[in-house]
Formats: C-alpha cells, sequence, structure tokens
C-alpha cells in the first residue's frame, strides 16, 4: 500500500516537473499557436477575414501593418480604423506576436523562419508557411473555388479558428476530401 | 413628481427599442446638419449608390484618387456600392475579394451571417461611420461628405 501510494506521488512528481521543465528551458509545449481571441479584434478586423492569431506573424510585421498609412491600402482594400482601436489592436498584435511566445510550436517555426532584417505582411510569404503549402497542387488551393488561395486558413484547417490547431490531421480540403492520398 | 415619473419611464422606454427603429440614423443625420447640412435627398443617394466610378485604371489610364494606388489584375474595372452590396438590397452581397458574404443593406432584411455582437443594419453609429469611411475611399476614391453620407442613409433607410 506505502508503496503505491509513493509510486503514485513520484508518478506526480515527475509529470509536474516535466511540464516545469519545459517551461523554464523554453519548449514549446503546444503544437499550434496560441488560440487568443479579443471582442475588438474579431470586431475590427474578422469583420472581413478570419481574425488571424497574432502568434501567425512577428510583432514587427503587426507593427508595420497597423500603420495608418498601411491600413488604408491593406492588401488593395480600405481596412481604416478609428485610432482609439487601432491603437488596441496594435497592442493586442504587438504583444502577441510569434516572436513573444517559446511555447507554442508554429509560431516559434514561423518566427525562426523569417530572416531578421524582412518584416513580411503577408502570413503567406513567411518561408516556413511557403514550405509548408509547397507541395499542394493549385488546383486544390489556388484553382479551387471554394478556398480560392493560402490567405483562407480556415477554409481548409479546421481547428483554426477554434483551438489555432494547423496540424495534417486537422486539414480538410473542399473538393479534395481525399487530398491526402493525391499528396505524397 | 408623477409626471417627471411618467417621463422617465417613456425615456427608458424609447432607448430600449433604439435598435433598428431609426432613431440611430435619426441620430446620425442630425449630426451631419449640426455641422450645416440642409435637408437631405433620398432620390440623390440612389444616385450615389448605383453610380460607377473609375477603377485604378480608368479610361484614360490614370488613377482617380488616393485609394487607387495598387492595381491587381483580378480587380473589377470600375467600383460601386453595388460591386459588393449587389444590386437587390433585401438580398446579401459579397465581397468581390474574399467572397464573404455581406448581411443585406435592407434594415427590414433578415441577416444571413448572425453575429451575436451584431445589431440590426444602422443600429451602430461607430460601426456605420467605419463602414463610411472604408467604403467611400474604396469606391469613390475620396471620403464622403456629411450631406452625400446623409443622402445614402435616407435612400438606405427605406428600401
Amino acid at each position: 500500500m506505502l508503496k503505491k501510494i509513493f509510486a503514485l506521488l513520484l508518478l506526480v512528481f515527475l509529470q509536474s516537473s516535466w511540464a516545469f521543465a519545459h517551461d523554464i528551458f523554453g519548449f514549446p509545449r503546444h503544437r499550434g499557436v496560441e488560440p487568443l481571441v479579443d471582442k475588438k479584434y474579431e470586431s475590427s478586423c474578422g469583420e472581413c477575414h478570419f481574425a488571424y492569431q497574432p502568434g501567425l506573424l512577428p510583432s514587427r510585421s503587426w507593427a508595420k501593418m497597423m500603420r495608418p498609412e498601411q491600413l488604408e491600402d491593406h492588401f488593395g482594400e480600405n481596412a481604416e480604423l478609428a485610432e482609439k482601436e487601432r491603437l488596441y489592436i496594435l497592442k493586442f498584435l504587438t504583444e502577441n506576436g510569434a516572436d513573444k511566445t517559446w511555447h507554442y510550436k508554429r509560431s516559434v517555426k514561423i518566427n525562426q523562419s523569417i530572416p531578421e532584417n524582412v518584416t513580411p505582411l503577408r502570413i503567406t510569404e513567411t518561408p516556413y508557411i511557403k514550405k509548408k503549402h509547397m507541395e499542394i497542387p493549385r488546383r486544390m488551393i489556388q484553382d479551387n473555388k471554394k478556398v480560392r488561395g493560402l490567405s483562407y486558413c480556415n477554409k481548409c484547417h479546421t481547428e483554426a479558428v477554434s483551438k489555432g490547431q494547423f496540424s495534417r490531421t486537422n486539414v480538410d480540403i473542399p473538393n479534395f476530401r481525399n487530398w491526402d492520398d493525391l499528396i505524397d | 413628481m408623477y409626471k417627471m415619473m411618467l417621463f422617465a419611464v417613456m425615456l427608458l422606454g424609447t432607448s430600449a427599442v433604439q435598435a433598428g427603429d431609426g432613431t440611430v440614423i435619426d441620430e446620425v443625420l442630425a449630426g451631419y446638419q449640426a455641422e450645416g447640412v440642409g435637408s437631405f435627398s433620398a432620390e440623390h443617394g440612389k444616385e450615389m449608390w448605383i453610380a460607377k466610378h473609375e477603377g485604378p485604371l480608368g479610361l484614360d489610364g490614370n488613377p482617380s484618387g488616393e485609394a487607387f494606388k495598387i492595381r491587381r489584375d483580378d480587380e473589377p474595372r470600375s467600383r460601386s456600392c453595388q460591386t459588393c452590396h449587389g444590386t437587390d438590397l433585401s438580398l446579401p452581397g459579397k465581397h468581390w475579394r474574399t467572397g464573404k458574404l455581406i448581411n443585406p443593406m435592407s434594415p427590414k432584411a433578415k441577416p444571413v451571417e448572425v453575429d451575436e455582437d451584431d445589431g440590426p443594419r444602422f443600429s451602430d453609429k461607430a460601426k456605420i461611420e467605419k463602414w463610411f469611411l472604408r467604403n467611400c475611399k474604396w469606391t469613390v476614391g475620396r471620403e464622403c461628405t456629411g450631406q452625400e453620407k446623409g443622402d445614402l442613409l435616407s435612400f438606405l433607410r427605406n428600401q
């Protein structure tokens, strides 16, 4: 009986110290990006597109994107915000950028793939995301009317919005249910 | 005292039914008038709604405004409110680039995309101004004047 209790205690200790070690040494512990939700971010940006989690781009990218003149020409669209809202969202995005975490694997990978002197504005142009989608043929994404482009993450990544998960197992490409058999 | 209480109840009553009954539009219009606009014309609002504006590559090859800096191959040649909102105001529109559905502009129409934070059409002053700013710059290439915004609202509220 005593042995059992001891073993149980040891197990609990090992498990907690394992998690602790992860925190201390900064190993990424989660597979996706942090699934941050913010009401103002949702209403200001999510009205037009999937509210990309801040962990998908480094803070310097968000800072550039949120400049007034950038918002005026936001990939060809006008996305201007009232100054109060702009500053709020700028803060939310830059405080939670991909370079600010060690615990979310995708953020770390995205951030590490970008050269220091580059400030990408498009998530789809970061080397890691590019590499990850390289093998997917055009007919499944760009020429697929139900997807239309890499920027529509949530069309295929079914858990992108709710959980910030982008693993292969959660991918469902519209019109190509069997995509996994078609790509090596 | 009794009269005052009655008045207070009436006030409460009006604010409770504010959303969707046009009081927000009235407030916005009053705001434009306070800035010096006289009366509004729904007729002119309708003309503006269907008017086509040159896209970034106009017929003469010149960009016609600050908002038209970049041109993409898939961009519509001319722009109007209807590019995204469609021709039938009781039906949802569709954003030309993202394909995202836009709730019908008619205050009487039923919204298709229901967001729990979203009230009915024209029930949020800040949202009205946010979209006037963005959409006037995209469509016309400049901000709309109080007169123009008032005319558009006067037209849209009765659709």
